[in-house]
C-alpha cells in the first residue's frame, strides 16, 4: 500500500514536471503585468479569492487600472490609466511601472535559476561519470 | 500594535512543520480575520505583517533579505559536502553525525532491496515510503504554485501580488496607498521571491544529491526513498553553518 502511494506520487510529480517544462518556454516568452486597485475598506476581501484573469471584476470593487504585455521580441502592448479628465493617472502609472520592472527582473532571475539547476544536474552527472 | 515584522509562509507542509531554510514561520493553514475560505490553501502564500513605522519595517525586511543571501551561500556549501560523500562508509564519519546518519540510511535501503529478512524492521520500511511520499507531495506543490504575497502594515492589508511560473504579475493595491507603503509591499515581494528561489535551489540540491547517492550505492530507483534522508542532511548542514557563522 505504502509502495503504491509512493509510486502514485512519483507519477504525479513526473507528469506535472513534464507539463511545466513543456509550457514554460511558451509562457515565459510573454510577460503580462496587471495592476488593480481596490477601496481600502474592501481589499482584505481578496484573501481567499483568486485574481481571476478571466473575470478581474469578480471581486467587488476591484478595478483593472493598467496593463502591460511584453513579448520576447520586445513587442509591447500597454494600457495606460487615465483619470476622469482623461489625464494619465501618474500615481497608478508609477505603481504599475515599478511592478513591470520588478516582473522583468523576476523573469531574468527565473531563467538564471533554471540554468543554475541544469548546471547543478550536469555537474552531478560529471562527478558520477569520473 | 505590530512592532516586529512577521514573516509567515503557508501552503506547504514541511517535515517537522518548519521552513527548512529557517526564514519564514510556517503555517499549514493560515488563520486570519478576513480569511473567508480555503482557496488560499491551494496556493503558496507569503504573508508579511509590518509595523506602522515604515523605517523600522524597511530595516526589518532588509535584514531578512540579507539572511536569504546567506542561506543561498550555505546551500552551495551543503551541495559541495553532499557531493563528496562516499557510500558504504558511515562509520568513517563518526565526527560528522549528519553524514553518518545519511549513509546509514543508504545502507538500510541497500539492504532492504536485497533481503527483507536481513533484520530491518518492516515498519521502518513502511515509514520510509510514507516520508518519501509526503516530501514528494510538497515538492509537487512547489512545482504547481509559484507565489502569492500579501502585505499588511500596522494590521491593515495594503497590497497583494500573485506571480506565476511565467513571471506574470498581478497586483492589487489599496486605493490611496502611499509611496512608502508601496515600496514596503515591493520589498515584501522581493523577499518572497528570493525565498522562493532559495527553496527551488534547495529542492535541486536534495534531488540531485539523492540521485548521486543512489547511483553510488547501486540502488537504481532508490533516490526517491533517499529524499527524506537527504532533506534532513541538508537541513542539518544549513543549521550547522548558521551556528558556525554566529559564533565566528
Amino acid at each position: 500500500m505504502a509502495e503504491n502511494e509512493l509510486k502514485h506520487a512519483i507519477e504525479k510529480f513526473a507528469r506535472d514536471l513534464a507539463a511545466k517544462a513543456e509550457s514554460f518556454v511558451d509562457d515565459i516568452s510573454t510577460l503580462e503585468v496587471r495592476t488593480f486597485t481596490m477601496p481600502s475598506g474592501r481589499i482584505s476581501s481578496l484573501a481567499g479569492q483568486s485574481l481571476n484573469l478571466d473575470d478581474p471584476t469578480a471581486a467587488d470593487g476591484l478595478q483593472l487600472r493598467a496593463y502591460t504585455q511584453i513579448d520576447f521580441d520586445s513587442d509591447t502592448v500597454i494600457c495606460v490609466p487615465v483619470d476622469s479628465n482623461d489625464q494619465v493617472d501618474r500615481s497608478v502609472w508609477d505603481m504599475h511601472q515599478t511592478m513591470v520592472n520588478q516582473a522583468l527582473r523576476t523573469r531574468e532571475s527565473m531563467l538564471k535559476a533554471m540554468g543554475d539547476a541544469l548546471s547543478s544536474a550536469l555537474a552531478a552527472l560529471e562527478r558520477l561519470a569520473s | 500594535m505590530v512592532e516586529t515584522a512577521l514573516f509567515t509562509m503557508s501552503g506547504v507542509a514541511w517535515p517537522e512543520g518548519a521552513d527548512p531554510l529557517g526564514l519564514w514561520q510556517v503555517e499549514p493553514q493560515l488563520e486570519r480575520a478576513f480569511d473567508t475560505r480555503s482557496a488560499v490553501d491551494d496556493r503558496l502564500v507569503w504573508s508579511v505583517a509590518l509595523p506602522g513605522d515604515h523605517q523600522l519595517a524597511q530595516v526589518q525586511i532588509a535584514a531578512r533579505l540579507q539572511k536569504v543571501a546567506q542561506v543561498q551561500a550555505r546551500l552551495e556549501d551543503a551541495e559541495r559536502k553532499l557531493g563528496t560523500l562516499s557510500v558504504g562508509t558511515p562509520f568513517a564519519h563518526d565526527q560528522d553525525t549528519a553524514a553518518a546518519a545519511l549513509l546509514t540510511e543508504v545502507l538500510v535501503i541497500q539492504q532492504g532491496r536485497t533481503a527483507m529478512a536481513s533484520g530491518i524492521d518492516p515498519q521502518r520500511w513502511v515509514d520510509l515510503y510514507h516520508e518519501a511520499t509526503a516530501l514528494l507531495r510538497q515538492f509537487r506543490r512547489l512545482l504547481l504554485y509559484y507565489g502569492w504575497v500579501e502585505t499588511e502594515i500596522a494590521g491593515e492589508f495594503v497590497g497583494l501580488t500573485t506571480i506565476d511560473w511565467s513571471s506574470d504579475y498581478q497586483t492589487a493595491w489599496q486605493d490611496g496607498i502611499t509611496a512608502d507603503g508601496m515600496r514596503l509591499h515591493l520589498d515584501a515581494v522581493r523577499l518572497a521571491l528570493a525565498s522562493r528561489q532559495a527553496l527551488d535551489r534547495l529542492v535541486t540540491v536534495i534531488v540531485t544529491g539523492a540521485l548521486e547517492l543512489a547511483v553510488k550505492a547501486g540502488i537504481p530507483g532508490g533516490h526517491v526513498l533517499l529524499l527524506p534522508a537527504v532533506y534532513r542532511y541538508v537541513r542539518t548542514i544549513l543549521q550547522q553553518l548558521q551556528e558556525l557563522e554566529r559564533v565566528s
